[in-house]
């Protein structure tokens, strides 16, 4: 199972991150099942977000889950997921997104969107995003990227 | 939610992405009935788009509720039109993909989001809630 965040150029730091990662494993595992998670943090530059007309100090965490996945459980591992994030983070309500997607719908977005680029495009985006993330994962043990290539 | 991202090659300027942004907040508030701060907007460059494509916007939305089929592809036509006329590209330039996401699967503000069409409602209980906790409204 997958799992994209996106975040804030300077909005996280590397420690919360980790804190944040290491709470998602554990609600995972709690609510949902021992599935291996793969957890990418996508980072936007200043000014390349915005919510409701404003730039934008917004997060959002999408996670999927097996299809199917039982109503109740999804909607008390999200409510956990949210408030354990912003006891770590200190965000506003407001500046949180949570989604936990069914594992074929999760794919349907990946899918769509890689599909906007050329073969190349698809080719270099993975490459540069399996580099991105391995040397994230030797220097800080998560898995983070950008959005700007 | 909705969270829309936008993929270009060459980077837009902050001007064009803060207009882009907001033509996007009025097509989809417009059409749907939803608060403009639900909506989220990404930029991201550096990608080498599909053939004749330059810029290619994505957006997960909500389904359920209010929406139907007509809706969807009518806010596909117009997000595509009011964006092409927006970042001064043509029609064919723009790629526009949907994909809906049920609302019972999404948790913002601290609550589960409401079906599509039950925003003012929620929006108030929101408020309230954030009120009982001393949550300030966000700056």
């Amino acid at each position: 199972m997958r799992s994209l965040i996106a975040i804030q150029e300077g909005q996280i730091s590397l420690s919360q991150i980790q804190k944040l990662e290491a709470t998602l494993r554990q609600l995972y595992v709690r609510h949902v099942g021992p599935q291996k998670l793969t957890i990418i943090w996508n980072v936007a530059d200043a000014q390349h977000t915005i919510t409701d007309r404003k730039w934008s100090r917004s997060s959002a965490c999408s996670v999927a889950v097996p299809d199917g996945f039982d109503e109740d459980r999804r909607k008390a591992f999200l409510s956990d997921l949210d408030e354990a994030w912003r006891k770590i983070t200190g965000q506003h309500p407001d500046q949180t997104s949570f989604v936990a997607f069914d594992e074929e719908r999760f794919n349907e977005v990946l899918k769509g969107n890689l599909e906007r680029f050329s073969p190349l495009g698809k080719m270099l985006y993975l490459g540069k995003l399996i580099l991105r993330i391995m040397r994230s994962k030797r220097r800080h043990g998560v898995l983070i990227t950008r959005f700007n290539q | 939610m909705p969270l829309y991202t936008i993929a270009t090659r060459k980077p837009l300027s902050e001007k064009t992405r803060f207009d882009i942004a907001q033509a996007i907040t009025d097509v989809h508030c417009e059409l749907t009935g939803a608060p403009p701060e639900f909506v989220n907007v990404i930029f991201m460059t550096g990608y080498r788009m599909k053939r004749g494509t330059v810029l290619g916007l994505n957006g997960n939305v909500r389904v359920g509720g209010n929406r139907n089929d007509d809706l969807y592809k009518r806010l596909n036509d117009a997000m595509h039109a009011k964006i092409a006329a927006t970042a001064q590209l043509k029609r064919s330039q723009v790629l526009v993909t949907l994909i809906g996401v049920e609302y019972h699967w999404i948790v913002e503000g601290g609550m589960p989001m409401p079906a599509p069409g039950e925003e003012a409602g929620w929006l108030e209980r929101k408020n309230a809630y954030h009120a009982s906790l001393g949550i300030p409204q966000v700056a």
